[in-house]
C-alpha cells in the first residue's frame, strides 16, 4: 500500500510509516507537512528507532512543532507534530 | 472518514529506494547521518570513485572513511539530499546497507556487504580468486526483500587468500579456500563468528563447499538464521548464539536436509585466521603487472584527496581502486614499467609505500560520531602511531604488528583479534569522567586461536600510546626470538601489566 496522509478528523491527520527505515520515514513526514495548512496536526505512527530522532528534525525544518511523542509498545511511536505556519 | 478527503503526495521516487537504501544514525560531530555505501568485494572505478568523491564533496563536507568491510562510508548527510544521493548511487550502480537500524527488540537486521580479498584475481599467492562468488552473493541479498528481516545483522566473507586478510575467523559465515587431498580446491565452511558483545571466534562446520554450492548454502543458512535465530533479545540475536544452542552437528544437518543433499566432510586442521595485510607493491599472476597497496591510516580520506587517487588510477592502471578490510586501497592492475610513476605520483598526494607497517595495518572505528564512546578513536590511532612511528623508527617500521582501536565493548574495530586491541571505555580522574582504554593482546595465531586477552583495564587515553610504547619496546628488547603474540603468550597478566605501566607518568611528563 502506498503510504498516504489520511484524514482523521476536522484539522487532524495521520500518517503510518511502520516498516520504513530511516530516511523514509522523515522524508514522507516532510511530504505530509508540506500538505498540511497552519494549525493542523499531524500524527505519525513509524517502528524506526533512528528516524524518532529524525522527525524532530525534520519538523522543525518544516516550520512545524512536535506537541508528543509517545512510545506505544517496544517498537512503535506515535508522534505528534502541529504545522505552526 | 472519506477516503477521499485523505491527501495524496508522490511516492514512486521513494518507494524505488526502499530496502536497497538507507542512512545510518550518528549522535556526535554534529552529524545526524551517516551512509554507508556498499562496495561488493571494496571494487570500483576509478569513476565510481570519483563520483563518490563529489557526493562527499557536496554532502559531506568533503569527509569519507573506508570500512572494514570494504565499503566507502560518509558523515554530515542530511534526510532532504537523501533522493539526491541514492539517485547518484544507484547511477553509479551501489546500494547501501541499513546503516545498523536494529530495532529496540531483535529485528529487521540485513545481510551485510559481503567481503572478500580485495587483491583476488592478482595475488600470486591465492589459492582461489573468489570475487566472483562475492559478486554473485551480493547480486542475490542486495535488496531481497526475503532477507531484510532477519533477527540481527548477517556477516558473510569468501576469500581465498593466503593471508586470511578478510579475518574469517569474525564472521558469521566464512568460506575459506582449501587445498583438498585430491588437490582439488574447495571452500572450508565456517559459522557463528564476532568481535561484538558476548565475541566469540567462528567454528568450523566441517564440510568443504564446491564454488557452485556457495550461493546454496549461504541461503539456506541465512533463511535458518531468519526461522530460528531468536528474537527475543537483541543482545542475544546474532547467529553465534544459534550456533551455540544448536551446536554444529544439528546446523549441519539443518542445512542439508534444507538444502536436500549432503555437503561433503572436510576437518580443518587449524582455524583459518587473520594473518594480515596486503601491502606495498606486489607483483601479479598476470605478468608484467603489478598491484601497489597503499596505506590510508584508519581509512581516512578526503573528497580532494579520492579526487587525486581517481585521476592516479586512470592516467596508469586499469582505472580500478580496490578497498580493503584494513581500511587501505590497492591499484591493479600496473604495467611494471608505470610502477615508479604510479608511486611518484602516490607520494605526491601524500600516500608512500615506504610507510611503517602499522599505518597499513592500524584500524580505528568511527567511534567519534556514533556516541557510544567520549575518545576520537581514528585520531587516537593516528597519534598513537605517529609516536610509535617516531620512537622506534627503522626498528618497527617492518614489524607485522596489528594494533586495533575500538571505541565501545560493539568492537568495530574488531580489537580482539589484533596483536594490541584497545577497547574505548571511561574512568573518573581527579573529580572528572575521561576516555580510557582497556589493553588486550592477542591470543590469535594459526596454531592457537583465541580472542585477545584482557591484560589492563582504564588506561587513561593520553596516556594509551605509552602504554603500547612499553609492550612493543618490552618486545623488540626480546630480539628475534619470538612472535608479538608469542611473546605475550609467554608471560602473566602480571607481568605484562608491569611492563604496560613503566613509567607511565613520567613518560607523560617528558611528552607533554
Amino acid at each position: 500500500m502506498p503510504v498516504e496522509l489520511v484524514k482523521v478528523s476536522g484539522q487532524n491527520y495521520a500518517l503510518d510509516v511502520r516498516g520504513y527505515t530511516c530516511p523514509f520515514p522523515e522524508i514522507y513526514t516532510a511530504r505530509a507537512l508540506a500538505q498540511l495548512s497552519a494549525g493542523q496536526l499531524l500524527e505519525v505512527t513509524l517502528d524506526n528507532p533512528a528516524s524518532s530522532d529524525g522527525i524532530s528534525a525534520t519538523a522543525k525544518k518544516n516550520r512545524s512543532e512536535i506537541r508528543e511523542t509517545t512510545k506505544t509498545d517496544a517498537t512503535t511511536w506515535k508522534i505528534n507534530i502541529q504545522k505552526s505556519e | 472518514m472519506n477516503p477521499k478527503e485523505n491527501k495524496l503526495f508522490p511516492t514512486d521516487d521513494v518507494e524505488r529506494f526502499v530496502n536497497r537504501y538507507a542512512l545510518g544514525r550518528d549522535k556526535c560531530e554534529g552529524s545526524s547521518h551517516f551512509l554507508r555505501i556498499k562496495i561488493p568485494n571494496g571494487r570500483l572505478t576509478a569513476e565510481q570513485f570519483k563520483a563518490i568523491a563529489d557526493l562527499s564533496e557536496r554532502y559531506g563536507r568533503g569527509y569519507a572513511e573506508i570500512t572494514d568491510r570494504q565499503n566507502l562510508q560518509l558523515h554530515w548527510i542530511e534526510s532532504e539530499d537523501a533522493l539526491k544521493i541514492f539517485s547518484k548511487l544507484e547511477a553509479i550502480g551501489f546500494s547501501t546497507d541499513h546503516g545498523g537500524q536494529g530495532y529496540p527488540t531483535a529485528q529487521h537486521g540485513d545481510v551485510r556487504a559481503i567481503v572478500g580479498c580485495p587483491a583476488a584475481g592478482l595475488d600470486r599467492s591465492e589459492l582461489a580468486d573468489a570475487s566472483p562468488i562475492v559478486k554473485e552473493l551480493d547480486g542475490f541479498f542486495d535488496g531481497n526483500r526475503d532477507f531484510l528481516d532477519l533477527p540481527r545483522k548477517f556477516k558473510i566473507s569468501v576469500s581465498g587468500c593466503h593471508l586470511n586478510c578478510v579475518s574469517p575467523e569474525i564472521h558469521d559465515l566464512s568460506f575459506v579456500a582449501v587445498k583438498q587431498s585430491t588437490g582439488k580446491i574447495g571452500f572450508a565452511v565456517l559459522v557463528g563468528g564476532t568481535v561484538a558483545a558476548a565475541p566469540q571466534l567462528a567454528r568450523p562446520l566441517n564440510v568443504v563447499a564446491k564454488p557452485e554450492e556457495i550461493l546454496d548454502i549461504t541461503k539456506c543458512a541465512v533463511e535458518i538464521f531468519r526461522d530460528f535465530g531468536s528474537r527475543e533479545s537483541k543482545a542475544k540475536a546474532r547467529f553465534r548464539w544459534l550456533v551455540d544452542a544448536w551446536g554444529t552437528e544439528k546446523l549441519r544437518r539443518t542445512l542439508e536436509e534444507k538444502m536436500g543433499r549432503t555437503l561433503e566432510t572436510y576437518r580443518l586442521k587449524d582455524l583459518p585466521t587473520c594473518i594480515g595485510e596486503h601491502v606495498g607493491v606486489q607483483p601479479q599472476k598476470q605478468d608484467g603487472y603489478s598491484y601497489i597497496s597503499i596505506p590510508v591510516l584508519c581509512g581516512v580520506l578526503s573528497s580532494g584527496k579520492m579526487a587525486k587517487l581517481a585521476q592516479i588510477a586512470q592516467e596508469h592502471g586499469s582505472e580500478e581502486l580496490r578497498l580493503t578490510p584494513f581500511q587501505n586501497i590497492i591499484f591493479s592492475n600496473i604495467q611494471n614499467k608505470s610502477v615508479n610513476n604510479v608511486l611518484r605520483s602516490l607520494k605526491e598526494t601524500g600516500y608512500s609505500t615506504a610507510s611503517v607497517h602499522l599505518n597499513w595495518t592500524t584500524l580505528a572505528c568511527a567511534g567519534n560520531f556514533c556516541g557510544k564512546t567520549l575518545d576520537h578513536p581514528k585520531k587516537r590511532a593516528s597519534e598513537s602511531t605517529s609516536y610509535l612511528t617516531s620512537r622506534f623508527k627503522e626498528a618497527l617500521k617492518n614489524e607485522k604488528l596489528r594494533i586495533n582501536f575500538s571505541g565501545c565493548p560493539n568492537g568495530c574495530a574488531r580489537h580482539l583479534i589484533a596483536d594490541i586491541g584497545l577497547q574505548g571505555t571511561q574512568l573518573t580522574s581527579e573529580g572528572k569522567t575521561v576516555p580510557a582504554y582497556n589493553v588486550y593482546v592477542r591470543g590469535n595465531g594459526c596454531s592457537n586461536p583465541a580472542l585477545g586477552r584482557l591484560i589492563q583495564r582504564g588506561v587513561n587515553a593520553e596516556k594509551t600510546k605509552f602504554a603500547v610504547a612499553n609492550l612493543i619496546d618490552a618486545y623488540l628488547k626480546n630480539g628475534a626470538k619470538a612472535s608479538f603474540n608469542e611473546f605475550c603468550s609467554g608471560k602473566t597478566v602480571e607481568e605484562l601489566q608491569t611492563i604496560l605501566n613503566l613509567n607511565l607518568g613520567e613518560m607523560e611528563k617528558s611528552a607533554s
